[in-house]
Protein backbone atom coordinates (compact mmCIF):
# COMPACT_ATOMS: atom_id res chain seq x y z
CA UNK A 1 0.00 0.00 0.00
CA UNK A 2 2.78 2.76 0.43
CA UNK A 3 4.62 1.96 -2.79
CA UNK A 4 2.04 2.85 -5.20
CA UNK A 5 5.46 5.40 -7.25
CA UNK A 6 7.83 2.07 -7.15
CA UNK A 7 5.67 -1.09 -7.70
CA UNK A 8 4.60 -0.88 -11.42
CA UNK A 9 1.08 0.27 -12.56
CA UNK A 10 -0.32 -3.11 -13.76
CA UNK A 11 0.26 -4.45 -10.00
CA UNK A 12 -0.27 -1.19 -8.04
CA UNK A 13 -3.79 -0.82 -7.07
CA UNK A 14 -5.49 1.01 -4.26
CA UNK A 15 -7.23 -2.78 -4.33
CA UNK A 16 -3.98 -4.58 -3.28
CA UNK A 17 -4.82 -5.45 -0.10
CA UNK A 18 -7.98 -7.13 -1.59
CA UNK A 19 -5.88 -8.90 -4.10
CA UNK A 20 -3.95 -10.72 -1.65
CA UNK A 21 -7.29 -11.41 0.85
CA UNK A 22 -8.60 -13.03 -2.38
CA UNK A 23 -5.44 -14.63 -3.55
CA UNK A 24 -4.17 -16.00 -0.45
CA UNK A 25 -7.87 -17.78 0.12
CA UNK A 26 -7.07 -19.40 -3.61
CA UNK A 27 -3.26 -20.19 -2.44
CA UNK A 28 -4.96 -21.60 0.99
CA UNK A 29 -7.54 -24.27 -1.15
CA UNK A 30 -5.26 -24.85 -3.84
CA UNK A 31 -2.44 -25.86 -1.29
CA UNK A 32 -4.50 -28.10 0.77
CA UNK A 33 -5.40 -29.83 -2.51
CA UNK A 34 -1.53 -29.98 -3.48
CA UNK A 35 -0.70 -31.37 -0.08
CA UNK A 36 -3.04 -34.40 -0.75
CA UNK A 37 -1.13 -35.01 -3.52
CA UNK A 38 2.22 -35.34 -2.09
CA UNK A 39 1.09 -36.63 0.80
CA UNK A 40 -0.47 -39.46 -1.59
CA UNK A 41 2.77 -40.15 -3.23
CA UNK A 42 4.95 -40.09 -0.42
CA UNK A 43 3.02 -41.44 2.53
CA UNK A 44 0.23 -43.57 0.78
CA UNK A 45 0.82 -46.43 3.33
CA UNK A 46 -0.01 -44.07 6.14
CA UNK A 47 -3.78 -42.98 4.61
CA UNK A 48 -6.55 -45.27 5.21
CA UNK A 49 -10.09 -45.32 3.14
CA UNK A 50 -11.91 -43.21 4.85
CA UNK A 51 -9.06 -40.43 4.41
CA UNK A 52 -8.92 -40.75 0.50
CA UNK A 53 -12.62 -40.71 0.35
CA UNK A 54 -12.80 -37.40 2.66
CA UNK A 55 -9.81 -36.12 0.73
CA UNK A 56 -11.31 -36.12 -2.85
CA UNK A 57 -14.48 -34.77 -1.68
CA UNK A 58 -12.14 -32.04 -0.11
CA UNK A 59 -10.05 -31.83 -3.15
CA UNK A 60 -13.74 -31.44 -5.26
CA UNK A 61 -15.05 -29.15 -2.80
CA UNK A 62 -11.97 -26.87 -2.62
CA UNK A 63 -11.44 -27.33 -6.64
CA UNK A 64 -14.96 -25.97 -7.08
CA UNK A 65 -14.25 -22.83 -4.63
CA UNK A 66 -11.25 -22.13 -5.72
CA UNK A 67 -12.01 -21.95 -9.91
CA UNK A 68 -15.03 -19.27 -8.84
CA UNK A 69 -12.51 -17.50 -6.94
CA UNK A 70 -10.19 -17.42 -9.31
CA UNK A 71 -12.53 -15.91 -11.82
CA UNK A 72 -14.43 -13.56 -9.28
CA UNK A 73 -10.09 -12.36 -8.77
CA UNK A 74 -9.77 -11.93 -12.45
CA UNK A 75 -12.64 -9.75 -12.64
CA UNK A 76 -11.71 -7.56 -9.65
CA UNK A 77 -8.02 -7.06 -11.57
CA UNK A 78 -9.59 -5.99 -14.71
CA UNK A 79 -12.10 -3.41 -12.67
CA UNK A 80 -8.85 -2.32 -10.96
CA UNK A 81 -6.89 -1.75 -14.33
CA UNK A 82 -10.02 0.05 -15.23
CA UNK A 83 -10.54 2.27 -12.34
CA UNK A 84 -6.76 3.55 -13.00
CA UNK A 85 -6.68 3.52 -16.17
CA UNK A 86 -3.96 1.51 -17.01
CA UNK A 87 -4.98 -0.12 -20.43
CA UNK A 88 -1.55 1.57 -21.85
CA UNK A 89 0.30 -0.59 -20.08
CA UNK A 90 -0.65 -3.29 -21.83
CA UNK A 91 0.77 -3.16 -24.70
CA UNK A 92 4.20 -3.18 -23.60
CA UNK A 93 6.46 -5.90 -22.45
CA UNK A 94 5.48 -5.60 -18.96
CA UNK A 95 1.73 -5.82 -20.30
CA UNK A 96 2.90 -9.38 -21.60
CA UNK A 97 4.11 -10.42 -17.90
CA UNK A 98 1.50 -9.22 -16.20
CA UNK A 99 -0.88 -10.96 -19.21
CA UNK A 100 0.95 -14.13 -19.07
CA UNK A 101 0.57 -14.10 -14.87
CA UNK A 102 -3.51 -13.37 -15.31
CA UNK A 103 -4.04 -16.03 -18.17
CA UNK A 104 -1.63 -18.23 -17.91
CA UNK A 105 -2.02 -18.70 -14.14
CA UNK A 106 -5.41 -17.45 -13.21
CA UNK A 107 -7.77 -17.85 -16.04
CA UNK A 108 -6.67 -21.20 -17.41
CA UNK A 109 -5.96 -23.03 -13.81
CA UNK A 110 -9.43 -21.50 -12.99
CA UNK A 111 -10.77 -23.56 -16.27
CA UNK A 112 -9.32 -26.32 -15.62
CA UNK A 113 -10.42 -26.47 -11.66
CA UNK A 114 -14.15 -26.83 -13.19
CA UNK A 115 -13.41 -28.87 -15.98
CA UNK A 116 -12.11 -31.38 -13.32
CA UNK A 117 -14.67 -30.72 -10.83
CA UNK A 118 -17.52 -31.41 -13.92
CA UNK A 119 -15.39 -34.17 -14.56
CA UNK A 120 -14.57 -35.32 -11.22
CA UNK A 121 -11.19 -35.39 -12.28
CA UNK A 122 -9.32 -35.73 -9.47
CA UNK A 123 -5.57 -36.14 -10.39
CA UNK A 124 -6.73 -32.71 -13.70
CA UNK A 125 -7.55 -30.90 -9.75
CA UNK A 126 -4.61 -31.81 -8.35
CA UNK A 127 -2.62 -30.77 -10.91
CA UNK A 128 -4.20 -27.80 -11.40
CA UNK A 129 -3.44 -27.03 -7.76
CA UNK A 130 0.06 -27.32 -7.96
CA UNK A 131 -0.09 -24.68 -10.82
CA UNK A 132 -2.60 -22.48 -9.17
CA UNK A 133 0.68 -22.35 -6.20
CA UNK A 134 2.70 -21.84 -8.42
CA UNK A 135 0.68 -18.82 -10.00
CA UNK A 136 0.58 -17.44 -6.77
CA UNK A 137 4.68 -17.56 -5.54
CA UNK A 138 5.15 -16.03 -9.04
CA UNK A 139 2.16 -13.09 -8.12
CA UNK A 140 4.34 -12.58 -5.17
CA UNK A 141 7.73 -12.39 -6.53
CA UNK A 142 6.68 -10.07 -9.31
CA UNK A 143 4.93 -7.96 -6.60
CA UNK A 144 8.25 -7.79 -4.17
CA UNK A 145 11.19 -8.08 -6.81
CA UNK A 146 10.86 -8.30 -10.57
CA UNK A 147 7.86 -5.18 -10.98
CA UNK A 148 9.09 -3.46 -7.70
CA UNK A 149 11.26 -0.49 -8.72
CA UNK A 150 10.46 -1.35 -12.11
CA UNK A 151 11.90 1.87 -12.82
CA UNK A 152 15.40 1.06 -12.19
CA UNK A 153 18.65 -0.32 -13.75
CA UNK A 154 19.10 -4.05 -12.90
CA UNK A 155 21.63 -3.15 -10.83
CA UNK A 156 20.22 -0.78 -8.44
CA UNK A 157 17.49 -3.07 -7.44
CA UNK A 158 16.83 -5.63 -4.54
CA UNK A 159 17.59 -9.09 -5.23
CA UNK A 160 17.93 -11.56 -2.19
CA UNK A 161 21.45 -12.72 -1.20
CA UNK A 162 22.26 -16.26 -1.24
CA UNK A 163 21.76 -15.83 2.77
CA UNK A 164 18.27 -15.13 2.50
CA UNK A 165 17.49 -17.70 0.23
CA UNK A 166 18.66 -20.34 2.09
CA UNK A 167 16.95 -19.19 5.28
CA UNK A 168 14.07 -19.59 3.24
CA UNK A 169 14.85 -22.84 1.76
CA UNK A 170 15.40 -23.91 5.43
CA UNK A 171 12.38 -22.62 6.69
CA UNK A 172 10.31 -24.65 4.23
CA UNK A 173 12.43 -28.03 5.03
CA UNK A 174 11.84 -27.55 8.43
CA UNK A 175 7.93 -27.37 7.84
CA UNK A 176 8.39 -30.31 5.54
CA UNK A 177 10.31 -32.14 8.07
CA UNK A 178 7.87 -31.33 11.04
CA UNK A 179 4.60 -32.21 9.10
CA UNK A 180 6.24 -35.45 7.86
CA UNK A 181 7.54 -36.15 11.84
CA UNK A 182 4.29 -35.81 13.27
CA UNK A 183 2.26 -37.48 10.18
CA UNK A 184 4.62 -40.61 10.43
CA UNK A 185 4.23 -41.15 13.94
CA UNK A 186 0.20 -39.83 14.74
CA UNK A 187 -3.14 -40.73 13.85
CA UNK A 188 -3.20 -37.85 11.15
CA UNK A 189 -3.76 -39.34 7.90
CA UNK A 190 -5.71 -42.54 9.69
CA UNK A 191 -7.68 -43.42 12.84
CA UNK A 192 -6.01 -44.39 15.38
CA UNK A 193 -6.57 -48.65 15.59
CA UNK A 194 -7.24 -47.58 19.74
CA UNK A 195 -9.83 -45.33 19.00
CA UNK A 196 -12.00 -46.14 15.67
CA UNK A 197 -15.04 -44.10 16.86
CA UNK A 198 -13.37 -41.05 18.61
CA UNK A 199 -13.64 -38.28 16.24
CA UNK B 1 -3.24 7.36 -28.34
CA UNK B 2 -4.59 8.28 -24.97
CA UNK B 3 -7.23 10.58 -24.72
CA UNK B 4 -6.17 14.00 -23.06
CA UNK B 5 -8.06 15.01 -20.12
CA UNK B 6 -8.71 17.95 -18.57
CA UNK B 7 -10.63 17.56 -15.22
CA UNK B 8 -10.30 15.31 -12.37
CA UNK B 9 -14.17 14.78 -13.17
CA UNK B 10 -13.74 13.73 -16.96
CA UNK B 11 -10.90 11.26 -16.11
CA UNK B 12 -13.40 9.72 -12.88
CA UNK B 13 -16.14 9.98 -15.67
CA UNK B 14 -14.45 7.82 -18.19
CA UNK B 15 -12.97 5.39 -15.63
CA UNK B 16 -15.70 4.83 -13.68
CA UNK B 17 -17.58 4.58 -16.68
CA UNK B 18 -15.48 1.35 -18.19
CA UNK B 19 -15.41 0.00 -14.41
CA UNK B 20 -19.40 -0.11 -13.99
CA UNK B 21 -19.75 -1.78 -17.80
CA UNK B 22 -16.45 -4.12 -16.66
CA UNK B 23 -19.00 -5.12 -12.94
CA UNK B 24 -21.66 -5.50 -15.53
CA UNK B 25 -20.06 -7.95 -17.65
CA UNK B 26 -18.99 -9.90 -14.24
CA UNK B 27 -22.53 -10.19 -13.39
CA UNK B 28 -23.60 -11.46 -16.59
CA UNK B 29 -19.61 -13.79 -16.82
CA UNK B 30 -19.53 -15.02 -13.18
CA UNK B 31 -22.98 -16.48 -13.02
CA UNK B 32 -22.78 -18.35 -16.22
CA UNK B 33 -19.69 -19.88 -15.24
CA UNK B 34 -21.04 -20.48 -11.93
CA UNK B 35 -23.33 -22.46 -14.20
CA UNK B 36 -20.58 -24.30 -16.31
CA UNK B 37 -18.66 -25.21 -12.73
CA UNK B 38 -21.68 -27.14 -11.37
CA UNK B 39 -23.56 -27.99 -14.65
CA UNK B 40 -22.61 -31.59 -13.90
CA UNK B 41 -23.88 -31.68 -9.93
CA UNK B 42 -26.55 -33.98 -8.81
CA UNK B 43 -29.32 -32.18 -8.39
CA UNK B 44 -30.46 -31.95 -4.82
CA UNK B 45 -33.86 -33.11 -3.78
CA UNK B 46 -35.84 -30.32 -2.24
CA UNK B 47 -39.09 -32.24 -1.94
Amino acid sequence: MIVPSKLHPLWYSGYLPVYFFISSIIAGMAMVIFEHMIVERFLHDKIDEEHQIESNNVALGFGKAASFLMAGYLMIQLIGIAIDNDWKYLGTWWGLWYLLEMVGFVALPAFFFAVGVRERNIKLIQWTSFWTVFGIVLNRFNISLVAFNWQLPLNQRYFPSWMEIMTTIFIITIGVVIFKFIAMRMPILHVHPDYPDDH
Amino acid sequence: MEPDYNTLQKFMTHTKGIAYLLIAVALVALPLFWRFLTGRDNKKQTF
